[in-house]
């Protein structure tokens, strides 16, 4: 496991340091978001005692990850798969856009329903394959699409918005 | 004795209603349609499935999610046979020796095998569950806040020791689970928290928002950067039902995962994750070949699945008696149970006999469906298991999507959603469980109500905790734990049992 690089730049990939540098950083924001809230009050614990303790804790445990790793050398983190990472929760995004409509960034969705939405997300999110071949995809999402509102909407009764703009559901 | 047995009788009437049987083999069917999906473990499917359940009655609802369990869970074991892709950490172990099994042709036997240790185990289960569930009941009404608060914190701590890697690691994942359980607007003092100003986390997050997130979106993430190799077994299935002398052998087998899983799964902090592993290992130490194990020994699958499946029945003994949900998928069944008005705990055996007994008695008759349904359909799950990934995936999220967006009818849900995925992954990324945290979300709120009940009673005085004897023999149970785990000697150890797969 250990590559004999002892390098500092092999410090800036190490996965260890870099979870408790995380640890950090996420109980500090929460640190930051309840630090209005009273620790306790004249009723008993208040607002603030469990969410300030635990995040104070979570600072602790980064410290102390990232003093560990410091000290061996850990596992690189590894490349990270931006292009899918954008790409499926793009499509998990468009469809809840698309569902029952909204603004985005200044553009106004009209609610489009699963009718449209359903394809979307599944269309979209193929791509995220490198392999996609898009005949087969766009067929598989009509098809999955048409099988999902059978399901969800008539055999299961579930009020998921169908196509609001054509038959008023 | 007589009393358990006129219980589980009001239980069979109630299951053995045309409604609640449909309802248990449409739950099993499902469960093991979505289970069968390489990657989606039981977790994901009850989240996706969700949302089915809440246009039934309470007793119908749960009856089916427990029918979806259980379906989910066999479903993931036929992958992990077939494709050699376990959907979850218990079913590592059955892809050992079951894909090997698959390989030489015996595919249909190890399959036949499984679901038949999984019965017997789960008639064992039910039987002690219907035993335990009036005492532990009783047991449940002597807890007072400050004992429900050392109880929870010791079963956190179990499950500290017993997930996998850093302990550091483990124990941060569940202070992050019980920081994100406090988002938004505190029951008590009306105080919105850790919002951020955001509308949409003024609710705080659902569950089911959350597990979607890390364990659903994130495993895709996970699979498109390290497509797996696929073998999908071309061979034979073989024959499906086992010889009676090859039922004979591997009895013991099936009899000892059972009691395993059995006491395991009852352990507060999700003790049912490691029944398999331990059978395993006691398999192959007690084996009198144990060279074949790891080469295709049935012993190998009937044992660990048959601990799995107790394993899987008795973690529902906490979560009825006690209110408490020992891991991620009892902690979605509370989410259905709030949903539906039903407020787990030790109250609900007097209140809702009917469901409660009608559930107990479900999970025997799904556990019976299980082999109806999965030993003849298993050529179709063959079929599901060859479509490509590149066509899966992309369904798996639009189910999720759908799935997500209907239990609150809200896109926010979605968009959280896809949050959490990009968390789950990141977390994946640098090595982190999100299984604790999970736990630690679901136990967040009850451990902080619990705190401040348990303070008012004593006027704020924090030693209430070590005064009432019950409560400071959990907490110095969990102490005890803690420190015999950091040990060294028991690291490499507790190491080489997950180190089996």
């Amino acid at each position: 496991m250990a590559s004999g690089s002892q390098r500092a730049g092999a410090k800036l990939r190490d996965r260890e340091v870099w979870a408790g540098i995380a640890l950090i950083a996420v109980g500090a924001i929460a640190l930051f978001g309840a630090s209005d809230l009273p620790f306790m009050t004249r009723q008993g614990v208040g607002a603030g005692l469990l969410p300030r303790v635990v995040a104070g804790f979570i600072v602790v445990l980064g410290v102390i990850q990232v003093a560990i790793s410091l000290r061996a050398s850990g596992p690189d983190a590894g490349g990270w798969a931006w292009r899918e990472i954008l790409i499926v929760l793009g499509a998990v995004v468009l469809f809840g856009l698309a569902i029952r409509g909204g603004a985005v960034a200044g553009v106004t969705v009209p609610p489009l329903g699963l009718v449209v939405a359903g394809p979307l997300a599944v269309i979209v999110a193929g791509f995220a394959d490198r392999g996609a071949r898009p005949g087969e995809l766009v067929v598989f999402a009509a098809i999955i699409s048409a099988v999902c509102i059978g399901v969800f909407r008539f055999a299961l009764g579930i009020p998921v918005p169908v196509a609001p703009w054509l038959i008023g559901y | 004795m007589g009393d358990m047995f006129s219980n589980l009788g009001l239980g069979l009437q109630v299951a053995m209603t045309l409604k609640n049987i449909g309802l248990c083999f449409a739950g099993c069917l499902i469960g093991t349609l979505v289970g069968v999906l390489p990657g989606v473990g039981p977790v994901a499917t009850i989240a996706i499935l969700l949302p089915v359940t809440l246009t039934l009655d309470p007793t119908g609802a749960l009856i089916m999610l427990a029918g979806i369990y259980y379906g989910a869970q066999y479903g993931g074991s036929t992958t992990a046979i077939l494709v050699n892709i376990p959907g979850e950490a218990t079913a590592v172990v059955t892809a050992i020796d079951g894909h090997e099994m698959a390989k030489n042709g015996q595919a249909g036997l190890a399959l036949g095998l499984a679901a038949i240790g999984s019965f017997i185990a789960g008639t064992i289960a039910t039987l002690l569950i219907a035993a335990l569930g009036v005492p532990m009941t009783k047991l449940g009404l002597l807890f007072g806040p400050a004992e429900y608060f050392s109880l929870m914190i010791m079963g956190l701590v179990l499950a500290v020791v017993l997930a996998r890697g850093s302990l550091l690691k483990a124990i941060a994942m569940i202070a992050l689970g019980i920081l994100l359980s406090a988002i938004g607007t505190d029951i008590e003092t009306g105080r919105e928290r850790l919002t951020f100003d955001l509308e949409m986390l003024y609710d705080g997050l659902e569950f089911a928002v959350l597990a979607m997130g890390l364990f659903g979106f994130a495993e895709i993430l996970k699979n498109l950067q390290n497509p797996e190799a696929r073998d999908v077994v071309r061979s034979k299935i073989g024959r499906l039902l086992p010889r009676l002398s090859e039922i004979r052998e591997n009895l013991p087998a099936i009899l000892r995962g059972t009691g395993l899983g059995s006491v395991l799964g009852i352990l507060p902090g999700n003790g049912a994750i490691l029944a398999p592993f331990a059978s395993y290992a006691l398999e192959k130490r007690i084996a009198k070949q144990p060279a074949k194990f790891g080469h295709g020994a049935p012993a190998g699958v009937a044992g660990p699945e048959s601990a799995n499946n107790a394993g899987a029945q008795t973690s529902f003994i906490p979560l009825l008696t006690l209110g408490l949900p020992p891991n991620a998928v009892m902690a979605l069944m509370v989410g259905a149970m709030l949903i539906q008005g039903v407020i787990p705990g030790p109250q609900v055996i007097d209140r809702n006999p009917e469901l409660f007994w009608g559930l107990i008695a479900s999970m025997w008759i799904g556990n019976l469906m299980l082999l109806v349904i999965n030993l003849p359909l298993i050529g179709l799950w063959v079929k599901l298991l060859r479509v490509p990934y590149r066509l899966l995936f992309p369904a798996i999220v639009l189910f999720c999507c759908i799935g997500i967006y209907s239990i609150g009818n809200t896109a926010d849900m979605v968009y959280l959603t896809a949050v959490f995925g990009l968390v789950g992954y990141v977390l994946h990324k640098l090595d982190f469980e999100p299984a604790p945290l999970a736990l630690g979300f679901v136990l967040g709120r009850l451990l902080e109500e619990k705190l401040r009940q348990a303070l008012i009673i004593s006027d704020g005085d924090p030693m209430v905790f070590l005064r009432s004897p019950l409560s400071l023999s959990l907490l110095l149970i969990g102490a005890a734990a803690l420190a015999i785990s950091a040990l060294p000697a028991l690291r490499a150890r507790r190491d080489e049992v997950f180190a089996e797969e």
